[in-house]
């Protein structure tokens, strides 16, 4: 059969199959919404396309933009093929850059200790955050979904209230609810000189290529993964599923802190209020990791694309009468399909295993090492 | 014969079904008589699974064409497959534990009165079918804790509560106690006297003899024999399956070296009223194969979790090569110079979403040749996974595949194949042939042999009582968590170990 034949000769690209069909579908709903708008969806998208990656200055606004998405994709990649499905990223986010335009500016010492001083700082203060709820899951059981969505609120508010009450900026425009900027010396220069993509994209790549290789050429990553798959299999094998467990959550913490540092160093050079969230970053990148099955280059990939989905639904906004949040209905849309798998999914995961044949347990649940945390 | 005739029930013809280049069904023809009990015989990954997967529309086909009474049937899916009447014990049971036996039975196909679970109803008709088909069970316990036979009988029972007309068995037997296969087999003659027809794949050829009318051999794919069963011998059947004859190999005489493994007085309270483990003392020398000889459920499990540090004890001493393990974690164990095969390949063994050539490292991937301070040496992963898939015959597409498309005798393959080439000085192997093919079974059991003649410690635990007999140096008998006999090679009889397996004959010393 010639239809066998070309399946079995496009089998490598299986895993494109679920993000392509994703897209494609969101792509499709989107336009049933243009066209009750009144206009051409041909047309629209093709001025989103332009809008996106048409020009020199769009397709740098675009990477520009996927550089966080990137690195909290990675974040949520980490913990999540663990099977540690937390959803902190965008919390973990905005303590590593609240901390980091702080500390790049009110540290004593030199700059380049300011700098140096504040990144550290910020790295860890993501991190420690992401542990606070590795803590709850480890001693009261409490589910990741639920304290890390928690601690996202909690972290914006937190961000606020010292901004506001302590390093409020009073030299501005004071309605803003900034920090000072840090001085020039120590931003992320920009790799066109007339351009806004700064070297945080670089180190975004770079960060591609380090999560690649932790998890699929060392130890670590060989342990985290099997975590993900099953449990048992790595108590027999000597893994310490707590070990691991921290481990993760904690290392994503660090990675979401870092796209809050770049956001501080490269884009803003403060910490503006809200400013994460109303882009929600964090959630775009959690996307970017679920639709590419947590493999770190098609991430990359697929926050590019995201990003400009963006950009375009900005462009189109600015040139025709289809509003804005054609993006986001869109965007939303592509959650919705992937989510549609991840809730499949879920749902087998549930079926029960059966006990080993001696053991008391039963019943236990394969894919959900938290207990019973909903998604 | 029973009252079955030989009016075709259901034809499969021309079954073909591949997995990317693999031809697991290679033109395949199956037909089923009403009343009779088919056996499907053949090595690991001939394909049996697969075309009983077929049957269940749990896979589709490439091509051929299924016939139920004459009509052609498309079986889309399970639900399609139980609405014509063919049901499956699956392998791996797929009960509720927190629910009841007739909950479990009824889920799905509820009886209802007005708008609501009319459970006083649905006990009834459990205990209705219950009686007539002599399955005993108690409709209103609880699955949690139940013996694996008893889940296996309201596994079908629930096939019958579907009102199945073939009920497909796929390796039933693999987990069950002696006691418990022969009820199954009771059963099955039952089923068939009352008019159901019953596939059952299996690899025992004993059971094929004992309980089916017809049996059916498979190699790579293709059916290479389908023949009345009071026509052929298991010589002959092993000999269609394996393409040769098998050779008992001689086990040369060693005298034990020093200790290796030694445990003295092991407690295992548990939560019940009896402890688990109740001072268990035994050891393990080099140059031994040890056997453990008990009913599933006596504490030998427990016995080796513990050894591995997955369960912790309460008392005792656990040394290995005179380091002490007792509730070490299990790194530490296994670095101490201990592999094991554990009892279930899926639960503990693999991981079904893992590379074969990951499953490949588990337990050892710390090792020098696996890794250098922390980085994995990929290339000599790679052609380690390569060596061992190749030596054990595992039949694998490539390394790369998932573990848990391998058919179950070659995950089981793999798993042997991984803790066995690991140069350690203790190996404990749990029931290492379960789900094997007897010409595998024969090379594992040399393999094991040789091992021991290497100088290596080994612990066998298996439930097959010809397996203890025929390797071990040295038997313990475990009853209720005690050791309730040791003995010599030769120096026991299989009716002996039978009593003390179920204590009918007590130690006097403990
Ligand atoms: N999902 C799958 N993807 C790829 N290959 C598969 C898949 N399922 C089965 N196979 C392959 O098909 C072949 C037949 O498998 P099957 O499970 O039918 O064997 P089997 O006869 O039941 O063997 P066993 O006695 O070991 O249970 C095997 O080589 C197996 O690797
Ligand atoms: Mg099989």
């Amino acid at each position: 059969m010639n239809f066998n034949k070309l399946k079995k000769n496009l089998h490598f690209l299986t895993p494109l199959g679920q993000p392509v069909l994703a897209i494609g579908l969101a792509l499709i709903v989107g336009a049933a919404v243009i066209i009750a708008t009144g206009e051409s969806p041909l047309k629209i998208y093709g001025i989103m396309l332009k809008g996106a990656f048409g020009s020199k200055y769009y397709l740098l606004t675009t990477l520009t933009r996927a550089t966080p998405i990137i690195i909290t994709g990675l974040g949520a990649a980490i913990c999540w093929s663990s099977n540690y499905m937390g959803i902190g990223g965008e919390g973990q986010m905005i303590m590593g850059g609240f901390v980091c335009a702080v500390a790049c500016v009110h540290l004593p010492g030199p700059l380049w200790f300011k700098l140096i001083a504040g990144v550290i700082l910020a790295l860890a203060a993501g991190g420690a955050y992401s542990l606070l709820s590795a803590w709850l899951l480890d001693k009261f059981k409490m589910s990741l979904a639920i304290s890390t969505l928690m601690l996202n609120y909690a972290g914006a508010y937190i961000a606020m209230h010292f901004v506001q009450n302590v390093f409020l900026d009073k030299s501005g425009d004071a309605k803003l609810v900034q920090t000072q900027m840090i001085d020039e010396a120590i931003q992320l220069p920009r790799i066109l000189s007339d351009q806004k993509l700064h070297w945080g994209f670089g180190i975004a790549v770079l960060a591609v290529a380090a999560t690649w290789f932790l998890m699929n050429r060392t130890v670590f990553g060989y342990e985290a993964r099997m975590s993900g798959y099953n449990i048992d299999f790595c108590n027999y094998g000597g893994i310490s599923s707590r070990k691991i467990m921290y481990s993760v959550l904690i290392l994503s913490g660090v990675i979401c802190g870092l796209a809050g540092v770049i956001e501080v160093l490269g884009v803003n050079y403060r910490y503006v209020h809200n400013t994460y969230v109303s882009a929600s970053y964090a959630w775009i990148g959690l996307n970017a990791a679920l639709i590419s099955g947590y493999n770190p280059i098609g991430i990359l990939l697929t926050s590019i694309i995201l990003a400009g989905i963006s950009t375009g639904g900005a462009a189109i906004a600015r040139s025709t009468s289809v509003p804005l949040e054609i993006s986001s209905i869109i965007q939303g849309c592509i959650t919705l399909f992937i989510s549609a798998r991840i809730v499949i999914r879920f749902r087998r995961g549930k079926k029960p295993v059966p006990a080993p044949l001696n053991g008391g347990s039963a019943g236990r649940i394969v894919s959900d090492p938290e207990g019973g945390a909903a998604v | 014969m029973r009252n079955q005739s030989d009016d075709v029930l259901l034809r499969m013809d021309g079954i073909v079904k591949c997995y990317g280049d693999l031809v697991a069904n290679d033109n395949v023809d199956l037909h089923l008589n009403a009343g009779e009990i088919l056996a499907v015989i053949g090595e690991n990954g001939a394909g049996k699974t697969t075309l009983m997967k077929i049957l269940y529309g749990l896979e589709q086909p490439e091509s051929g064409t299924i016939w139920l009474k004459g009509e052609k049937i498309r079986v889309r899916d399970t639900a399609h497959a139980i609405a014509n009447g063919i049901g499956m014990v699956q392998q791996h049971f797929m009960l509720f534990d927190p629910f009841t036996v007739t909950e479990n039975i009824v889920y799905g196909k509820e009886p209802r009165r007005g708008l609501f679970f009319d459970i006083d109803g649905a006990n009834r008709m459990v205990s209705d079918l219950s009686e007539r088909y002599e399955l005993p069970v108690n409709p209103v316990a609880r699955i949690k804790g139940m013996p694996v036979g008893l889940r296996q009988r309201v596994e079908i029972l629930k096939v019958l509560y579907q009102n199945a007309e073939i009920i497909i068995f796929d390796e039933p037997t693999a987990v069950l106690t002696p006691q418990e296969v022969n009820e199954l087999l009771k059963t099955m003659r039952q089923l068939a006297s009352n008019g159901k027809s019953i596939i059952i794949v299996t690899h025992k050829l004993n059971e094929v003899m004992g309980v089916a009318d017809r049996v059916m051999v498979m190699r790579n794919g293709k059916l290479i024999a389908d023949l009345p069963v009071r026509d052929t011998s298991i010589e002959e059947l092993s000999f269609m399956m394996v393409g040769r004859r098998l050779i008992e190999s001689a086990i040369p005489e060693i005298p034990p070296g020093k200790k290796v493994l030694e445990i003295e007085n092991l407690c295992l309270n548990g939560t019940g009223s009896v402890p688990i483990l109740d001072r268990v003392s035994l050891h393990v020398a080099a140059n031994e194969i040890v056997g453990i000889a008990g009913v599933s459920g006596n504490g030998q499990f427990e016995l080796v979790q513990t050894i591995l540090g997955l369960i912790e004890a309460d008392s005792g001493k656990i040394q290995v090569g005179g380091q002490d393990i007792f509730n070490h974690p299990v790194r530490s164990v296994r670095d101490s110079g201990v592999a094991m095969i554990p009892e279930d390949r899926f639960i503990w063994g693999s991981a079904a979403q893992a590379m074969v050539v990951e499953t490949a490292i588990m337990g050892h991937y710390r090792k020098q040749e696996f890794s250098k301070k922390n980085f994995l040496q990929i290339k000599k992963i790679r052609s380690f996974a390569s060596k061992i898939v190749k030596e054990f015959n595992v039949k694998a597409d490539s390394i790369l595949q998932k573990t848990g498309s391998l058919s179950g005798g070659n995950a089981q393959k793999l798993i042997v194949a991984r803790e066995m080439t690991q140069q350690t000085p203790l190996l404990v192997a749990c029931e290492p042939t379960r789900g094997i093919d007897i010409g595998a079974i024969n090379f594992i059991h040399d393999r094991l042999i040789e091992k021991r003649s290497e100088g290596a410690a080994v612990l066998l635990v298996s439930s097959e009582l010809s397996e203890i007999l025929k390797l071990s140096d040295r038997i313990y008998v475990i009853y209720n968590g005690r050791i309730n006999g040791e003995f010599l090679r030769g120096k026991v009889n299989e009716e002996e170990l039978g009593l003390r397996m179920v204590g009918s004959i007590k130690n006097e010393l403990q």
